[in-house]
């Protein structure tokens, strides 16, 4: 209730300013040029070109990463020696700012969608990685040894004991790596890239159109929170499963 | 004779070492040296990265810039926090508000920052605060509604005045939590620094990335890639036993 508010004196006030006209244009374009523009981005092939790059680039990094970051999840939680040499590694080296390593992306993939597919990647490994391992070795030993007394097979037990056991724990992991990895494909759109949505928000800032910048701004925020909702929204029936 | 075993420490410094025979192997042999270089051929890098007047002063504006979007983050988010979480009525008004803007993803407004402020230092700065200042508002507020009602009742009962409660019973709740979000907030403030370092730069190390690349330098790259991420660590260590230290008490 109070955000909605929010929204509608936000929107009053800009309004405003773009009637009296106290701000220059290039400042804060008028909210009616806005619009306009809004309404031109949304209907333009371009923009839903821009949004199947970011989306599909998106898709690959994410996707390759919860596959990858459950494999290595597995494969480090497999024996003690394993988790007790790994875990702290890649919990390190999550700490690190990974923008930072961008650059390097950018010099050995190219400005195109490789270099964002990586980053956005390397967003979303470590913490499945490591959810993955917090939830595989937090499956209660007893349920494994009488698994293994009555003889259950490696594939058995994956699939019977510990991905059961683990699931909730990777399916957290899933959901903390989502917001982090859409937003790192973004930004690395926006940094250096030849297509998608960061790149029409960069180039409409650098040919100095502020009014097609923020139209463009509008439909990443809305897809953002797109994702956000329904993430939420999962996360709130899963949990009323749960109970 | 028994067989050696492996200890986790042993392993991971033998797979560190692994990792980097492989990196050097590849990268001398096999992979284009335009792109890649050898651990070695970057460790032989930093005296020259160090010995450039113009780098070591881009790394001294950058972690300027980053002191000071922390400061600005640290002292704008206590007030922001303290105004938010100090009655009931500010806190259901303005915390919505609050939590709606941090849901928005940053990065895309980072070309308005640039728009306002500028190519210059000051839109690194506000940026990277622009990113500091919500753990640090989220950590006061939370550390505000932690303290226990009783203790704050309890302590009018016999008398205190609202100096006194504000020093002795909110101000120990809100230390803690304000170092909590400190160690969160210096981390996203560095990351919005180098964003705003790799999107647009004049002579700072943004500047100094997009040039070792456009010569194909990696060894360079690489180098100063290698000194962000020990500037980075140092500083979330740093902060984490900051933390541990103010949280020693309790």
């Amino acid at each position: 209730m109070i955000q909605v508010g929010f929204f509608v004196l936000f929107f009053a006030l800009w309004w405003l300013e773009s009637v009296a006209g106290w701000i220059n244009p290039i400042i804060v374009p008028h909210l009616q040029d806005v619009l306009t523009a809004f309404a031109g981005v949304v209907t333009s092939a371009e923009t839903l070109g821009a949004l199947g790059t970011t989306l599909s680039t998106f898709a690959l990094a994410y996707g390759g990463a919860i596959v990858t970051g459950i494999a290595v999840g597995y494969a480090v939680s497999s024996s003690r020696l394993l988790t007790k040499t790994y875990e702290p590694v890649l919990a390190a080296i999550y700490t690190i700012p990974l923008i930072i390593f961008f650059p390097t992306f950018l010099l050995f993939f190219g400005i195109g969608v490789k270099s964002k597919i990586a980053l956005g990647f390397l967003a979303a490994f470590f913490p499945i990685a490591l959810n993955t391992i917090a939830g595989f070795t937090g499956v209660d030993d007893r349920l494994r040894i009488a698994a293994l007394t009555f003889g259950a097979t490696r594939v058995q037990m994956l699939r019977r004991v510990l991905f059961p056991g683990a699931f909730g724990i990777i399916l957290t992991g899933l959901r903390i790596a989502f917001i982090p990895c859409f937003a790192s494909v973004l930004a690395g759109e926006i940094i250096a890239s030849t297509s998608g949505l960061g790149h029409e928000i960069s180039y409409s800032a650098a040919m100095m159109e502020p009014a097609r910048m923020f139209a463009y701004v509008f439909v990443a925020i809305f897809i953002a929170a797109l994702f956000n909702f329904g993430l939420t929204t999962w996360e709130a029936r899963r949990a009323h499963i749960a109970i | 004779m028994t067989r050696p075993r492996w200890t986790p420490a042993g392993l991971r410094v033998t797979s560190i070492v692994v990792v980097l025979l492989v990196w050097e192997v590849a990268a001398r042999w096999f992979l284009n040296p335009e792109f890649v270089s050898p651990p070695s051929k970057v460790l032989a890098a930093f005296p020259g990265l160090f010995a450039d007047p113009k780098l070591t002063a881009a790394i001294g504006v950058f972690c300027a810039e980053l002191a000071t979007a922390f400061v600005i983050a640290v002292g704008l988010g206590t007030i922001v926090g303290l105004i938010v979480g100090s009655t009931r009525f500010s806190y259901r008004t303005l915390f919505p508000i609050v939590l709606l803007i941090y849901a928005i993803p940053q990065i895309t407004v980072l070309p308005v920052f640039v728009l306002y402020f500028g190519i210059g230092t000051a839109s690194k700065i506000a940026f990277g605060a622009s990113h500091g200042i919500f753990p640090i508002i989220l950590n006061v507020v939370s550390g505000l509604k932690s303290a226990p009602p009783q203790h704050v009742l309890s302590a009018r009962t016999m008398g205190a005045s609202r100096l006194q409660i504000v020093r002795r019973v909110l101000l120990p709740q809100l230390v803690p939590a304000l170092f909590a979000g400190m160690r969160v907030s210096i981390a996203i403030t560095l990351i919005g620094v180098v964003l705003a370092e790799l999107y647009v730069s004049q002579n700072g190390i943004g500047y100094f990335t997009q040039n070792f690349s456009e010569r194909f330098d990696p060894a360079d790259l690489f180098g100063l890639v290698t000194i962000l991420a020990v500037i980075a660590i140092v500083l979330s260590e740093g902060a984490h036993r900051l933390e541990l230290h103010f949280n020693r008490w309790r």
